[in-house]
């Protein structure tokens, strides 16, 4: 059973050969054969971690085993008959491809399943990007993983011939067809290094042949980490084929047999696996590339414990600067914005004096949209007070101080009364409710409640990292009073105890990330600035989740229902945001170019903005249980 | 004598040009699209200057989204102007939405469409404020159609 395995394996790998070939392993692990010293029960563990069983006292033969092979395939008529298809040249290939087949491949019973690994990634929801569009996962799986057994019992085929859209998918959706000639190739090595290059070339084709073939950029990492997509098409005769998403399901295996060896704190092994998938990142295109280049050097950090590996006091100006790059080049920051403006706007309906606590100030880039709704809402403005909370800057520059400014000035444009106050706090758990609370009447305030509502985007996920440090904001906040409490946050699980399942959850959720910022960009120079900013906006983010550890990992997400159980067992009850946030959020959706991936959702009274069908962020809305006894008495002392 | 007077009144009204009432080529080009003012702005010094009568594009405006609040002139007049609302906001917006096909007419979408508009159109007249580290606006840049630079 295990040469079977192995046998299909090397056949998705390598193309038809003849099945006396015993123990083909995938050529990049020849690369690793040196290191079958492993000795780990005798299995080879590389290998081992991606899967395959193979003994480590093998390996010799199956080195030596590929190495006649290969020599058998110089030799016999296939060198002969190969016909050389330049990958550069996409659509002529095509033609002749399609002009050449003739019937459907037959069907053929079910093989081993090549793609199971030990991990059992969780099947990520069918994601429909267009390169899994065309196949049901079902049918994915014995459609094109038979076509791979095809390829093994080689001389009885005809060339299996492939679904024309299927090939136009294909070859549209990165040039994935290598040929391999009769270039004798003495080393694995060399062929893995031929394979990249021909791999890079025809993914830089792609890039130029937008015309005929179907625009589709490098498959979605998404359709990628469902095992089921492996779809990998070899014809035997007379072309030999490689895919490169056949390498790009080897990425993620390679990134999750590293997060495995790093989580054993194996770190020989994991320093080679991350060397492998730089290498194997290299080949792919688009934001599968950039996610595993992340990934990668997050573990990397791990491996060689860099820490830290942000300096502290440049962080906030430079976090800063990426975060207004993320706002321009993609909508979940404005989506949060408009979101949280339109409940603290319902909230304040028919307030005279109004009060806004924001935890999360930065650029202040939320509050103009507020304020502007304010000055037209019917019966005219309030007394608008803001106080932003910010962290310390590096060279004290009071950049609180400066947003408050820019802020008076617009308010002083559209006459609307403005007060403004900025806290410069390391954590938001060094807040107290006295700084927050305003002059009282007796002492000079005037003589109207204020109402107050409290506004977190990304902040409230940073106290995790440090016991006890929510459970005081969230008192401090209970302390205030506020009429309504809007959080934004996202809808991830990043804070689970073993790495393994934040590795994975942390994957899932940035490579669709990653997938919606290449939907969405333009391709001017200044988007894709905003673009780069925003990946390494991200990145650090990557990094923060994977590398760090203890208090110092302040990523902490949790999903929307997490923070649910979180705010109701602390004396907050949900306040459902309203249709018109819903219609304003689909309207600000539908603007952005490549915007049609992007989904708005309701759950339960509180919007989530995706990609797809995979929620990223969550805002909702709270006030405090029982607090309508508060709202009464300032409905009260309106009247009088 | 009918000829006579006919002839006369052909007379008055050849020597009548639209360029002597500025007030009623303003009504006029107040009901034309975007894309036709700017059109008409090219024609000569005088329209130039009669097209950018900020009432033209208000009534422009009204057409895509219904100003339904009486404070919205002032406010939109403080932070730059129907013309730059236009310009910078509904213009690009009602592009983009037909182009997704969001037709919907409801006075409830029309009243969406309009705070969407004016809510991007204070935060770009904020990025415009100071200079701070931003030196251009770029908040609006996701309306712009991508160029091809390739």
């Amino acid at each position: 059973m295990k040469r079977d395995h192995l046998e299909s394996v090397g056949g998705r790998g390598i193309g038809g050969y003849a099945p006396a070939a015993p123990g083909m392993t995938g050529t990049g692990k020849g690369k690793m054969m040196g290191l079958d010293e492993e000795a780990d029960g005798g299995i080879d563990e590389l290998l081992a971690a991606f899967g395959y069983n193979v003994r480590s006292s093998d390996m010799a033969d199956v080195a030596e085993k590929l190495e006649q092979l290969e020599m058998a395939m110089v030799g016999s008529h296939l060198a002969s008959d190969t016909v050389h298809y330049n990958p550069s040249d996409l659509s002529n290939w095509l033609e002749s491809m399609l002009s050449e087949l003739s019937a459907p491949p037959p069907e053929l019973p079910q093989a081993i399943h090549p793609n199971s690994s030990r991990y059992n990634l969780p099947q990520a929801p069918a994601s429909a990007h267009s390169s899994t569009a065309f196949f049901d996962p079902a049918d994915a799986l014995t459609t094109t993983e038979s076509s791979t057994v095809t390829s093994v019992d080689f001389p009885a085929q005809p060339p299996p011939v492939v679904f024309p859209d299927f090939a136009a998918r294909q070859s549209g959706s990165g040039g994935n067809r290598v040929v391999y000639g009769s270039e004798p190739q003495i080393d694995s090595g060399t062929r893995d290094r031929k394979r990249m290059k021909t791999s890079s070339s025809s993914s830089s084709s792609r890039g130029g042949s937008g015309g005929g073939v179907i625009v589709q950029s490098s498959p979605t990492i998404g359709s990628l980490l469902a095992p089921a997509s492996g779809t990998e098409v070899s014809s035997a005769l007379p072309v030999v084929m490689v895919d490169t998403q056949e390498v790009g399901i080897r990425l993620v295996h390679a990134l999750m047999a590293c997060a495995e060896a790093v989580h054993q704190e194996n770190f020989k092994v994991a320093d080679v696996l991350v060397r492998q998938i730089t290498v194997l990142a290299s080949s792919q295109g688009g934001a599968m590339r950039k996610v595993a280049g992340y990934f990668a050097e997050a573990l990397a950090r791990k491996i060689y414990r860099l820490h830290p590996q942000q300096d502290c006091s440049l962080d906030s100006a430079f976090s800063d600067i990426l975060q207004m790059h993320f706002y321009e080049s993609c909508p979940y920051l404005k989506f949060a914005h408009f979101t949280a403006n339109q409940a603290i706007l319902e909230a304040f309906a028919g307030c005279r004096r109004v009060h806004v606590i924001d935890f999360s100030m930065k650029q202040g880039m939320q509050w103009p949209a507020l304020m502007q709704a304010l000055a037209l809402r019917p019966g005219g403005p309030p007394s608008f007070r803001l106080t932003g909370i910010g962290p310390p800057q590096p060279d004290n520059t009071d950049a609180l101080q400066q947003v408050g400014w820019k802020l008076a000035q617009l308010a002083d444009t559209i006459h609307v009364d403005f007060e403004y106050r900025g806290f410069v706090a390391n954590s938001l758990a060094d807040l107290e409710p006295f700084m927050l609370e305003t002059l009282s009447p007796a002492s000079g305030g005037s003589a109207e409640p204020e109402v107050v509502a409290i506004n977190s985007v990304f902040e409230l996920h940073r106290l995790l990292a440090r016991p006890g440090a929510l459970e005081k904001v969230l008192a401090t906040i209970r302390a205030v009073k506020p009429r309504i409490v809007t959080v934004v946050e996202q809808e991830a699980n990043h804070n689970a105890g073993p790495f393994m399942e934040r590795f994975t959850e942390a994957l899932h959720y940035y490579s669709t990330m990653f997938d919606s910022l290449e939907g969405g960009a333009g391709a001017a120079g200044e988007a894709q600035q905003d673009q780069l900013m925003s990946e390494v906006y991200l990145g650090r983010q990557i990094c923060n989740v994977v590398a760090c550890e203890g208090s110092e990992r302040t990523e902490r997400h949790e999903t929307l229902t997490q923070w649910r159980t979180r705010m109701a067992g602390t004396g907050f009850e949900p306040v459902h945001i309203g249709s018109n946030a819903f219609k304003q959020a689909s309207m600000l959706l539908a603007l952005f170019a490549g915007g049609d991936g992007y989904r708005v959702e309701e759950k339960e009274g509180c919007l989530t903005l995706g990609w797809h069908t995979r929620p990223l962020i969550a805002t909702s809305a709270w006030r405090v249980a029982g607090a309508t006894d508060s709202s009464s008495a300032s409905a009260a002392a309106d009247a009088h | 004598m009918e000829n006579a007077e006919g002839e006369k009144e052909r007379d008055n009204t050849r020597r009548y040009n639209i360029n002597d009432n500025h007030d009623l080529l303003a009504e006029i080009l107040a009901r034309l699209d975007g894309p036709s003012l700017a059109a008409a702005a090219s024609v000569c010094r005088l329209w130039r200057a009669v097209s950018r009568r900020d009432t033209v594009w208000e009534a422009l405006c009204n057409r895509h989204v219904a100003a339904d609040f009486p404070g919205t002139r002032a406010v939109v007049a403080a932070l730059g102007g129907y013309r730059r609302l236009y310009c910078r906001c509904v213009g690009p917006i009602s592009n983009r939405l037909a182009v997704s096909g969001e037709h919907a007419t409801t006075a409830a979408a029309v009243a969406a469409r309009l705070s969407l508009s004016l809510s991007l159109f204070s935060i770009d007249y904020y990025e415009r404020l100071g200079d701070g580290g931003w030196q251009r606006p770029s908040s609006l840049l996701f309306l712009r159609s991508p160029v091809d630079v390739s």
